[in-house]
């Protein structure tokens, strides 16, 4: 009898609950479907944010971030050259880039001088040997050093550089963006310029020096003619090498697009990375509030809508203005 | 008439005054990563700093809340740099 009666007592308390708990909670295939979509919707029980949003999974956004920089920080001492900068840079373009800002300004149009083209190219071989970027090296050789040692006789002159860009209008338009560039190559006493574009590594990272000189000869009688100017871009064109640093037999090519392409591409990779992140974590928190918003979750947490607007920026910012390569 | 939406969206044009200033400042200083930089770091320690202030106006401020921003801000400033640097 006391037997019958335990059964008894089980049967009734077992059965309400078997009511009360939704069918697919039996099935553990469900149950991994449910835990799964969490990881990219909030919880409505938990009242949580998706998994993928939690402090863990940021931590390990962050993380990711950090190892990637340890990791370009670190390779290029172990295997130089492994990492770089793409390039397809066109000398002519170079050219017809900076006349046309030039015209466009009310200014006369700049000849190529073989040179200052010469001073150029010897001091893009002069960084990537000695391993610097800069307008006066370390050990203290300037800009006019390699103009004069072209026996250049100047009453003006002027540099700028340009690293890691990708193509030649980018870097013609981060020059005119900055104003000390921008008066280089609005200045109205230059007559004559000179190009080097240049492969090579520099710290580690395979990448394109640009160098442009301006100048004004002191004896007008020399100034170049438009007509030597396909002459002399022919000649620059071979001036295009690869050079490591201490590298004593660089590697001409014969064309007036200069390519760079390093086994992995330092700004492809950065930039694909942080707006994959960046992405990835704004579509979550839209997720967020749509569905927190259907099912009527609420959470107890800081502010979804301006995590979106602020991670929205970023992304804008990343996108529209971050621009490859330096100037100098 | 100063009623809890009110204070909110005076909190959130503050916030979008100072998304703006950031890409304003970001855009005027292109060309020089180390100066976009510093805008960043301005710019995430600005959200960090909102959302803990708005959170305490709000009387909702615990430390999970805290932490929360300061991911965020970490997060944010990280996506710039690594651009940025390489």
């Amino acid at each position: 009898m006391l037997k019958r009666n335990t059964k008894k007592t089980k049967s009734t308390v077992i059965e309400p609950l078997k009511k009360r708990i939704p069918k697919w909670r039996r099935d553990s295939k469900a149950i991994d479907k449910f835990k799964f979509v969490h990881h990219f919707l909030p919880h409505p029980e938990k009242k949580e944010r998706a998994k993928l949003l939690s402090f863990k999974f940021f931590g390990l956004y962050i993380l990711l971030i950090v190892c990637v920089m340890g990791i370009f920080r670190i390779l290029p001492i172990l295997a130089p050259g492994v990492l770089g900068y793409a390039s397809s840079m066109n000398i002519s373009d170079l050219l017809v880039n900076t006349n046309k800002v030039r015209q466009e300004n009310g200014l006369g149009e700049l000849v190529i001088n073989e040179q200052l083209s010469k001073a150029a190219y010897k001091k893009a071989v002069h960084m990537f040997k000695n391993d610097y970027w800069a307008h006066v090296a370390p050990d203290g050789t300037e800009p006019w050093d390699f103009i004069l040692g072209e026996d250049y006789d100047y009453v003006y002159a002027g540099e700028n550089l340009a690293k890691n860009f990708s193509t030649s209008e980018d870097v013609v338009k981060a020059w005119m963006e900055s104003p000390s560039h921008r008066d280089n190559l609005l200045n109205d006493h230059y007559r004559e310029i000179g190009f080097a574009v240049v492969n090579g590594t520099l710290n580690g990272f395979e990448t394109t020096l640009v160098v442009q000189m301006f100048g004004q000869p002191k004896d007008m009688s020399h100034l170049a003619n438009k007509e030597d100017s396909a002459k002399v871009l022919k000649e620059i064109s071979s001036q295009a090498v690869t050079t490591v640093a201490g590298d004593s037999a660089p590697k001409k090519s014969n064309s007036l697009v200069v390519e760079n392409i390093p086994a992995i591409d330092a700004s492809k990779v950065t930039t694909y990375l942080s707006i994959g992140l960046a992405g990835f974590v704004l579509g979550l928190l839209v997720l967020d509030i749509w569905y927190s918003h259907k099912k009527s979750i609420y959470k107890f947490t800081g502010h979804t809508f301006a995590h979106i607007l602020v991670l929205g920026v970023v992304l804008l910012s990343i996108w529209f203005i971050l621009q490859p390569g330096l100037i100098l | 008439m100063n009623t809890h939406e009110d204070k909110h969206l005076l909190e959130y044009i503050i916030l979008l005054i100072g998304l703006v200033v950031f890409f304003i400042a970001f855009y005027l200083v292109k060309g020089t990563p180390q100066l976009q930089l510093f805008v960043g770091f301005g710019g995430s320690l600005f959200y960090v700093l909102w959302g803990i202030i708005h959170h305490a106006v709000e009387g909702r401020l615990n430390k999970s809340i805290v932490l929360e921003y300061i991911l965020i801000g970490l997060f944010i400033f990280s996506l710039l740099s690594i651009v940025l640097i390489y």
